[in-house]
């Protein structure tokens, strides 16, 4: 016996604010976030918001971080990327616009995801910097959006992020490994 | 948007236990209860199972008892929570994980496509004696009983007897519910 189609839950952004615990909403399916990330993963996250917002207090009022977020992409998408930069003002309860900056840290249950479902998201909603973050093997993959598409930038320490006209960062990536 | 593939994990009962919220299982897929369903929902789920409790009393039925939702494990990777549930048998665990006698799912908008369909399904092949689907916008009780391992619709009576195990007999007043 299977699961028809029909019969599999199609849930929206409404049936989402309702359910507790930590879940993402990917095109109407829930995808569970619990258990907590491993101590390691969440050493990486906080290094990396300090490392920005270092960056971002030295040169930018625009722009801010947010762990953890939820990113409304459409009605039956909503994920919670680990760590985001967003330039301009959030004025509801999620964020609904592209942010300038998003990072994944990988896990084994999330890597598969990350390195496709929400690389093509983000690319697609114009994303203009994906951070992949490998704490394993100590490695940040900087992809910027050209022409629409995702390139992977050379990994430099002191590596410029133009997040927009006004805001150009370079934060201290190489101290989230010490 | 268009993804071509979207990873959704097969969920089991190990990853299932970590969730908070209320949550069934159906072949990997999370199925959300929550919100908590309508007051009037619960209201007959509430009234029905008092009504099987006082039968059962009547009955001085030893072995079975009616329960409030409980987490029923089919398989590792199927737990369903039924709205009503009358099990025969001591339960040991923090789930049931054996078939009851008796289901009762009052059906909604959201459930009722499921309640039809693969928990019906689910709940002849596990065997459950009676399933029962109440409908409350329609004021109606269907009873399903299991006869050579198939439902077959039963003609709804005030004084249905219910023969849940070899000793236990009941006769629930059903009509009561929708007073």
């Amino acid at each position: 016996m299977g699961l028809s189609n029909k019969i599999l839950p199609h849930y929206t952004y409404e049936d989402y604010v309702h359910w507790e615990g930590r879940w993402e909403l990917i095109e109407g399916s829930p995808i569970a976030m619990s258990p907590l990330p491993v101590p390691q993963h969440q050493q990486s996250s906080a290094d990396l918001i300090y490392a920005f917002k270092d960056a971002l207090e030295k040169s930018c009022k625009d722009c801010k971080v947010y762990s953890p977020l939820d990113y409304k992409v459409s009605d039956d998408t909503t994920i919670q990327p680990d760590v985001v930069i967003v330039c301009g003002k959030i004025n509801k309860p999620y964020l609904d616009f592209a942010p300038a900056l998003t990072v994944e840290i990988l896990s084994p249950s999330t890597m598969l995801r990350d390195r496709n479902t929400k690389y093509q998201i983000y690319e697609q909603q114009g994303v203009k910097y994906y951070l992949i973050v490998d704490a394993d093997k100590k490695s940040i993959e900087i992809y910027e959006l050209i022409e629409g598409k995702y390139q992977l930038q050379p990994y430099k320490n002191n590596f410029e992020f133009q997040l927009n006209e006004k805001c150009k960062i370079s934060p201290k990536l190489n101290n989230i490994w010490k | 948007m268009e993804l071509a593939e979207k990873y959704i994990p097969h969920y089991t009962y190990s990853e299932w236990l970590h969730w908070e919220g209320r949550w069934e299982l159906i072949e990997g897929i999370p199925i959300a209860m929550s919100p908590m369903p309508m007051p009037e929902h619960q209201r007959v789920a509430s009234e029905l199972r008092t009504e099987f409790t006082l039968a059962l009393r009547k009955s001085k039925c030893k072995n079975c008892k009616a329960y409030d939702p409980l987490d029923y494990k089919i398989a590792d990777d199927t737990i369903l929570v039924p709205d009503v549930l009358i099990v025969c048998g001591k339960i040991n665990k923090s789930y049931l994980d054996f078939s009851p006698a008796l289901v009762i799912e009052v059906l909604s908008k959201a459930t009722e496509e499921r309640d039809r369909g693969i928990k019906y399904d689910f709940y002849e092949q596990e065997g459950v004696k009676y399933y029962l689907m109440v409908d409350v916008k329609k004021k109606s009780t269907e009873i399903y009983e299991l006869v050579n391992g198939k439902y077959q619709l039963q003609s709804y009576k005030n004084d249905f007897q219910f023969q849940l195990d070899e000793s236990c007999k009941i006769v629930p007043e059903l009509y009561n519910i929708w007073e």
